[in-house]
């Protein structure tokens, strides 16, 4: 009797979450017609805002990924004095709200800010552009990547690394051909979690790269954009990114899953 | 209180937020919304003027600097009243020097403060702001006064939300925007009296 009410309480509280987290998403598909959806593509700042959000969040993802992956390979498997601190450091960027994140570019690489002159001396141009954009969406969405990537490679079997050395491979290959495929599912896990973030990510881009459309506009800052004009056009623009971030969510999970990653079937 | 964009507020009032007073930065806004039933009628309780802001050490002195090309500018979206004020400001201008203020601009911001912020913090080279703005920035901004045949007409409505839970508390409030430190507060941050 009592086993029957937790299993019951622990249901209820399933269906709680995931009315709250589903609701709001499905409130925004009920208020948007197809029709809606595709003639809000039909604009062009709509789809520039759309265009800019993938280049500029695949742009930072790369960036992400190729140095994240073997920084958080060398958290994974070494132990050093001052890691844990290391470890914190690198995640402190996941609690910061995205206005002290801005304020905190703006500090170092706006033109005013610590490094500013040092840039502006080799010609690098940040704030106002579609390079301050990915700078902006690097710096929110990397610790998302590096915590998940840094669990998978602990999680690899030292036997499996210490085998292949045994047999030959140098570190670089172990790394490569061992540690990378092993971790595969919760690399792509990361990857998903850190391109879900750099999607969304709107205050550091409005405080550090502005808002203009084609340049810096990315769909979070065009939703905005629309907001107080439009509503009709916010909800269907929301739809468009909502329909992108599940598709991508969902494709890197599939692709987690595949043996070309080292992944098991379910 | 909750402190945002006029329009984003507007939009919350028109989503069903029910705040007991709606004060904006301009009188379209709490007039639509009159007109829609959602608040009371509007009183104008403070003036403005729309400006060219740009850094302290700035060499640019009037709107035909602007058109230089390479100069980075700063203003408000379309949508929201500083934006519309300056559009209304830009629409003015012969069609040559317009199209080079406009092809100069590199930022559309959602409210005021994010473009006083770019000019103090040096990403932008000049930005439309109002002139309570720059005295707000406590020295780190220069105004640079527009022709007054261009200046548009800042006028800040407030209005008593229909349904507001406390009307006569709102009502009291917008009286002190009017007179008495309410007035004075305003006054000391660089705005001018309802006309009249």
């Amino acid at each position: 009797m009592r086993r029957a009410a937790f299993a019951v309480g622990l249901f209820l509280a399933l269906f709680l979450v995931l009315a709250f987290l589903t609701l709001p998403i499905v409130a925004i598909f009920v208020h948007t017609s197809p029709g809606d959806l595709i003639s809000s593509l039909g604009e062009q700042d709509a789809r520039d805002a759309l265009w800019l959000s993938l280049k500029t969040s695949l742009a930072a993802l790369a960036i992400i990924v190729i140095v994240g992956t073997p920084a958080a390979y060398l958290l994974a498997t070494r132990e050093f004095r001052g890691r844990s601190v290391v470890v914190t450091l690198i995640e402190l960027p996941l609690v910061l709200p995205p206005a002290v994140a801005g304020i905190a570019l703006l500090a170092s690489f706006g033109p005013e800010g610590l490094f500013g002159s040092a840039l502006d001396d080799a010609g690098i141009q940040l704030v106002l552009q579609t390079a301050g954009v990915i700078v902006a969406l690097t710096f929110v969405a990397a610790p998302f990547y590096l915590r998940q990537a840094q669990e998978a490679f602990a999680a690899v079997d030292r036997n499996l690394l210490d085998a292949a050395r045994t047999l030959g491979a140098s570190e670089a290959r172990a790394f490569i051909r061992i540690a990378v495929p092993s971790a595969g599912q919760g690399i792509a896990s990361g990857i998903a979690l850190a391109w879900g973030r750099a999607l969304g990510e709107f205050g550091a881009t409005l405080m550090f790269a502005g808002s203009f459309p084609g340049i810096t506009q990315t769909v979070p800052l065009a939703i905005f954009a629309r907001f107080s004009d439009d509503f009709t056009a916010a909800l269907a623009l929301s739809g468009v990114l909502v329909i992108v971030s599940a598709a991508l969510l969902l494709s890197v999970k599939v692709l987690g899953r595949s043996p070309i990653l080292g992944g098991r079937a379910p | 209180m909750s402190f945002a964009g006029s329009d984003e507020l507007a939009a919350q009032i028109r989503q069903g937020v029910k705040p007991d007073v709606y004060a904006a930065a301009n009188t379209s806004l709490p007039d639509q919304l009159h007109k829609e039933g959602l608040v009371g009628e509007p009183t104008v309780f403070a003036t403005n003027t729309l400006v060219l802001a740009v850094p302290q050490d700035s060499q640019i002195d009037s709107l035909d600097d602007l058109t230089k090309p390479g100069t980075s500018i700063v203003m408000g979206d379309p949508t929201v009243p500083v934006g519309s004020y300056t559009r209304e400001v830009l629409d003015h201008l012969p069609a040559d020097q317009r199209k080079a203020i406009y092809d100069n601009v590199r930022s559309e911001e959602p409210d005021v403060s994010s473009i006083s912020g770019k000019l103090t913090q040096g990403a932008a080279d000049a930005g439309f702001v109002y002139i309570t703005d720059v005295t707000a920035s406590s020295g780190q901004l220069k105004v640079i006064q527009l022709p007054a045949d261009l200046q548009p007409n800042v006028a800040y409505g407030a209005a008593v939300v229909t349904g507001a839970t406390n009307p006569d508390g709102a009502r009291a409030f917008i009286e002190g925007l009017l007179s008495g430190d309410g007035a004075r507060a305003l006054k000391e941050a660089g705005f001018k009296p309802p006309p009249g």
